[in-house]
């Protein structure tokens, strides 16, 4: 008997130990509340233990023993849960109590009375993973019209939670982790499917992406813009998109029915055409071999214009009748998204240029995007739904429906080819990471105001690349914010951008200055990124895994990082 | 020092048996096809392996972050998913469960001979090319692609490229476990869980 108690004592101690051990970080102070309740009960609990034989009046602090003490299939020993006994630090007390009395009744009784505590139980698989139930764990996000400051405390908060539990000794969740760049195709298929040669895989080789002491930084950025420019004309409408800027520093804005080119190195602008109508433009977009300028129309038809010799160049109509508010091109292909909801895969080349109609929105078409190597093409649309399509078998891979308003917003990642990130609009406000290939979505962000437009880029702290993402809004705020990808916290942010909201934005060719134009009818131009740096981490060389895991060669990876532009020579619009 | 030298070593091992193992359940199962592989020799066995220099880069990237992880005992699984392109549904999961004996009790830490360890991979690379006659056939072939999972611990450092996923598990799935090997610090099991034709 007094053996098994020792025994007991000796369990009561370890788990006055292991209490810490097997409680969340995230639970830490949760714990330390509790703990102040427990000595709190105990002591009740040891008043009501001497007055247990006398009388029921303190039944009122443990309901279970005055039901029990009624009935008389008391729970004998073995129904106690092992763990129960094991995980309650404050059994010591309960035994030396009882080891004043000893009889046996008593003994049952104070087992009794431990079953009355507010102890989990917990099944004893679940302690022995010394697993961490992860939305105990999750980091609530501030709401998002909260200055980065409060971002900034959010994440300390997260940095020092992970601290403690570091400095415990913890081990926490374990994460499954997938590799998400596409696996290449095999090489039979390769020559068959490869559209252009835009195909490119280079990733940062992010040693230290995530080394949180870098994290829990604010950028600056300036908040005034470089330039302002004079907008008159332009449609505050969400569902176009009337600027583009091309590779060729030269910026492409509709105001009203005319569409003029901007010089982003001289800084002139010309006239490129004018249409008749008021408001006849209701998309502009640069072929990718920047030469051409590709304009949809509220009537329905396309127009290609030759930059170079500012000439028309031809008219492609859809013969829906109605505006085409969305396009993007690949090589010699135009995706062009209508307001009923087609999207139509031109090619100039032919005489019958559509070559494929693809019908599967309910809405507008107000977002399209090609993957940088072609292989998918994201659209977004009015009825609220993201779909991503394969090009090869023009079918849709993938529908999503999280978004709860029209998504305009639409970008691919430039390193990782199938991170898609999307925006909604006014009643939905948040932006959705997708993994393109399985469909998943990998992440969130609330911005509190409508996406309009979203672009990639990076900044640099302590030489570490940090990948970030833009996001400009409407009201209330009319910002342009700055979230880091990582954490998903923001990281920079210009409130009060533009006096209206912000309707499109580009990012200029060297992926640093945002041209931002809203219903103010102003075209202002941020320096929000900082220049791509080279990579400084590289693989190289052919032979074998295992030459390369002792020394990090460095190479020169420039070749693989710039993206393989087409040349203009490349292919002739006729 | 002695023992840092013998991690690294065992990592190594473990590395370049995760290389040979995925280049030849890609052949055998027909994910790629057998033109982009080219017999070596390793482990006194006839062994394919890719000669398709994309693949050959995935493949390096992947590993080499295991790697890393390996070395700091990071990680402790790495599943090769034989994923459908058509429905996105796994068919079929190889799981390597690493096992670091330097983290288990190290009263049983007898030496193990590297002959042995070769010995041992051996008998598991052979086991792996035999597990085709009782895989069932993966039908369509060519429409197969797969995708690899790592189990890290969540303090691991995480790059860019890899994200958190689910479980991937297979329902109704049959389960083949296959010989262990093991080297002086870690302990590889292998199994394969499948989807049974209906």
């Amino acid at each position: 008997m007094s053996d098994k108690r020792k025994a007991n004592i000796n369990l009561a101690n370890n788990a006055s130990k292991s209490v810490l051990s097997l409680t969340s970080p995230a639970k830490l102070n949760v714990v330390s509340s509790d703990w102040s309740k427990m000595t709190a009960k105990r002591s009740a609990n040891k008043v009501t233990k001497r007055h247990l034989s006398s009388s029921s009046t303190l039944s009122n602090v443990t309901n279970v023993v005055s039901s029990s003490k009624g009935s008389n299939n008391r729970p004998t020993m073995h129904h106690v849960p092992q763990l129960l006994r094991r995980s309650s630090s404050f059994f010591k007390d309960d035994l030396e109590i009882s080891e004043k009395r000893p009889s046996k009744s008593q003994d049952s009784d104070d087992i009794l009375l431990n079953t009355d505590r507010f102890i989990p139980l917990r099944s004893e698989h679940s302690f022995t993973l010394s697993k961490i139930d992860p939305s105990s764990f999750e980091v609530e996000v501030p709401p998002p019209n909260a200055s980065p400051s409060t971002h900034l405390r959010a994440q300390t908060k997260r940095v020092f939670k992970q601290n403690v539990a570091e400095a415990c000794g913890l081990d926490m969740n374990q994460r499954i982790l997938q590799y998400m760049p596409k696996p290449p195709l095999s090489s039979v298929r390769k020559q068959s499917y490869s559209i252009g040669n835009r195909t490119h895989y280079s990733y940062s080789n992010g040693y230290a992406n995530d080394n949180r002491k870098d994290i829990a930084k604010l950028r600056k950025i300036n908040s005034n813009p470089e330039r302002i420019l004079d907008a008159p004309g332009f449609q505050d409408d969400f569902y176009l998109n009337l600027v583009s800027w091309s590779k060729k520093n030269i910026l492409a804005i509709a105001l009203d029915s005319a569409l003029y080119l901007w010089n982003g190195e001289i800084g002139d602008v010309s006239l490129l055409v004018e249409f008749d109508r008021p408001g006849a433009i209701a998309s502009v977009t640069w072929s990718d071999d920047d030469c051409h300028i590709s304009i949809g129309k509220n009537d329905g038809n396309t127009e290609i214009w030759d930059v170079e010799t500012m000439s028309h160049v031809r008219t492609m109509r859809s013969g829906l009748g109605v505006r085409v508010g969305s396009q993007s091109w690949l090589d010699t292909l135009i995706a062009s998204g209508a307001k009923s909801g087609e999207i139509h895969i031109n090619d100039v080349r032919i005489k019958n240029h559509i070559v494929s109609t693809w019908d599967e929105h309910r809405g507008e078409v107000c977002g399209l995007s090609y993957r940088q190597d072609g292989l998918q093409l994201a659209s977004g649309s009015n009825d609220n739904t993201v779909v991503i399509w394969d090009t090869r078998t023009s079918l849709p891979q993938h529908i999503k429906r999280q978004h709860t308003a029209a998504v305009k917003a639409l970008s691919w990642n430039p390193d990782v080819s199938n991170l898609l990130a999307t925006g909604g609009g006014q009643t939905d406000k948040h932006i959705n990471f997708w993994n393109t290939t399985t469909g998943a979505r990998i992440g969130s962000i609330n911005t509190g105001s409508q996406v309009s437009s979203l672009h990639w880029g990076q900044s640099y702290s302590s030489n570490l690349e940090q990948r970030e993402i833009v996001a400009t809004g409407g009201n209330p705020e009319n910002a342009i914010s700055v979230y880091n990808y990582e954490t998903k916290f923001k990281v920079a942010e210009i409130v009060h951008a533009h006096e209206a909201r912000i309707c499109s934005s580009q990012l200029s060719p060297d992926g640093t200055t945002l041209a931002t134009v809203g219903g103010d009818e102003n075209l202002k131009f941020f320096k929000v990124f900082e220049p791509r740096k080279k990579h400084q981490f590289g693989v190289c060389g052919d032979e074998g895994i295992l030459g390369l895991l002792s020394v990090g060669k460095n190479c020169d990876d420039k070749s693989k990082r710039s993206p393989a532009r087409r040349k203009t020579s490349d292919y002739l619009i006729r | 020092m002695a023992s840092s030298i013998s991690l690294k070593g065992s990592t190594r091992t473990v590395t370049e048996f995760f290389e040979y193992s995925i280049n030849s359940i890609l052949y055998q199962r027909a994910v790629y096809p057998p033109e982009d592989f080219s017999t070596v020799k390793k482990y006194d066995l006839n062994l394919l392996k890719t000669h398709d220099n994309d693949l050959k880069q995935y493949i390096r990237k992947i590993l080499l972050q295991v790697h890393r992880w390996l070395l700091g005992g990071k990680c402790n699984k790495l599943v090769l998913c034989i994923v459908d392109k058509d429905t996105c549904e796994i068919t079929e999961k190889w799981e390597f469960d690493v096992a670091h004996n330097s983290k288990m009790e190290s009263a049983h830490q007898e030496q193990i001979d590297a002959t042995e360890t070769q010995k041992q991979i051996r008998a598991l690379m052979r086991q792996i090319t035999a597990s085709v006659t009782f895989l069932p056939e993966l039908s369509n072939e060519g429409n197969y692609t797969f995708n690899v999972l790592a189990y890290t611990d969540a303090n691991a450092k995480v790059p860019l490229e890899w994200a958190d996923s689910d479980l991937s598990e297979i329902d109704a799935g049959e389960v083949v476990q296959f010989k262990n090997f093991s080297t002086n610090d870690h302990k590889i099991s292998t199994r394969v869980s499948y989807r049974v034709n209906e």
